[in-house]
């Protein structure tokens, strides 16, 4: 069975669409029931300096600061900077697993988001019908 | 220009006609179009005038593709028929509803084929006052993506050399101040950790830290108050809460222009003549929308070790804003070439929704 150009603007345009629908809902869940031993443990000088504190404590801020706990959740070996260590014991297990399926989905829909448009973006126009 | 110029002919001369104001008319049910141009016009189906005005409504409502498909609660313009005009000579072309269905292979958007004069001349406003403002509008509806791809890269960087990771230098000079104060640190040492922190700010932010301090250095800008009447750390503080407030506009402009884009996306999406044309617009607002958001949050890996030096503020915000737009443009292009046989738009319900 031959993939056409048309297979793969289907998957490209379901990633495309998917992505706008998934990744800010679940990024905002996310930021929104951010456990609270996690804030009181590491959400604080010195792992965050005082203005970022003030900063990241709501919307839009409070998205960077989930996603710097989404890296160190998935990568722990990211501490060195921030000294944030064993994130995974101040928050609840499905915590932790939301945050990890969340940076694995926005890394894999990114992939393929960008990879598809290349592909597609460079197949010669006489096959592209 | 010359269409331009008999447009504008056309609605400023005197008009003969019995209305002499364009009319906004909301269909209702049971109406069609030939009754409205009656009623309207005074003009019967079997008036040899009656190609003349469903010429001026077809030109005039880029939102009627078939006349015998009106719906309830759509809105019509009904523009002043002129007695001697172009639109008198201008029937209804043949191929009228080909056009208007589009063919697949058309681009509108990545090549247009005209510029956006010819676009826009349809809803010139009868007044003359307000067709300046409505020319500077048609401009910046036009360059949206370009403008919003500047103002949102001028946001990003602004943003990231203001981040409140890079105020931290400056907030540790009001901490080696107190520790100065208690006795901790000997004056000298207070000095040279001073001038090492304001320092480090300075190489982070480069040559805009003239532009943070309203003309002076961090170093001139950042003392300690000799003054009595305030505290001694006053001066700081105030320096601390100036950029923590252009940091948090500078976000707020970036969510902004993030609205607007969708919005102005929404709207372009309702008002495009064309199925071709709504499904171009609808993948590159969702394709530039899914590129900010997914790198957005890629990026706070960044943001893990910080902070922002202005090099890295400004290729980041450059970076973000042009591979939005470009993500955008991409999109649409493969639309165009591989899926214009598919109607996105409607399969979701986003057309219904954007109206």
């Amino acid at each position: 069975m031959q993939i056409t150009g048309e297979d793969l603007a289907t998957v490209f345009f379901t990633v495309m669409i998917a992505g706008v629908l998934w990744m800010p809902t679940t990024w905002l869940l996310l930021s929104i029931f951010t456990p609270k031993k996690l804030l009181e443990k590491y959400f604080k000088e010195p792992h965050f300096s005082l203005a970022e504190t003030i900063l990241m404590a709501r919307f839009p801020g409070f998205l960077i600061r989930t996603g710097i706990f989404a890296w160190l959740a998935l990568r722990p070996s990211l501490d060195k900077k921030r000294n944030i260590k064993n994130v995974k014991a101040y928050m609840p297990r499905w915590y932790e697993l939301a945050l990890k399926s969340f940076m694995i989905g926005v890394i894999m829909t990114m992939t393929l988001f960008f990879g598809l448009m290349a592909i597609l973006l460079l197949i010669p126009p006489e096959s592209s019908s | 220009m010359g269409n331009t110029d008999t447009l504008t002919h056309l609605i400023e001369q005197p008009l003969n006609n019995q209305l002499a104001t364009p009319l906004l008319y909301v269909v209702k049910g049971g109406d069609t179009l030939s009754q409205i141009i009656t009623s309207h016009y005074a003009i019967r189906y079997n008036d040899p005038r009656y190609k003349m005005a469903l010429a001026s409504v077809l030109h005039f409502n880029d939102s009627i593709y078939d006349p015998n498909e009106i719906r309830v609660g759509q809105l019509i313009r009904l523009m002043p028929l002129p007695e001697h005009s172009a639109m008198a000579s201008c029937p209804v072309p043949e191929d009228f509803y080909k056009e208007k269905r589009a063919p697949a292979t058309t681009r509108h958007r990545l090549e247009p084929t005209g510029n956006y004069v010819e676009r826009f001349k349809r809803h010139i406003p009868t007044l003359p006052k307000e067709q300046d403002a409505f020319w500077a509008l048609a401009w910046m509806h036009e360059n949206y993506g370009l403008l919003s791809t500047a103002v949102g890269a001028g946001f990003n960087t602004w943003g990231g050399l203001t981040a409140q990771a890079n105020n931290a230098f400056i907030a540790e000079v009001k901490t080696l101040y107190n520790h100065y104060q208690r006795g901790a640190l000997s004056k000298s040492q207070y000095d040279y950790r001073r001038r090492l922190a304001l320092k480090k700010y300075s190489q982070k932010i480069g040559p805009f830290e003239k532009m943070l301090f309203k003309g002076k250095t961090a170093n001139e800008a950042i003392r300690i108050s000799r003054t009595k009447s305030i505290p001694a750390t006053a001066t700081i503080d105030n320096q601390l809460d100036r950029l923590k407030r252009m940091a948090r506009y500078a976000t707020r402009g970036g969510i902004i222009l993030t609205a607007a884009g969708v919005g102005m996306g929404c709207y372009d999406i309702g008002q495009a003549s064309t199925r071709q044309q709504k499904n171009e617009v609808f993948v590159e607002t969702f394709g530039s929308t899914a590129a900010s958001i997914g790198t957005g949050a890629l990026l706070t890996l960044y943001f893990v070790g910080t902070p922002t030096g202005w090099v890295t503020a400004l290729t980041l915000g450059i970076g973000a804003a042009a591979l939005s737009l470009g993500a955008g443009k991409g999109s649409a292009f493969i639309y165009d070439r591989f899926y214009h046989k598919h109607d996105l738009v409607k399969l979701i319900g986003i057309d219904q929704l954007c109206k």
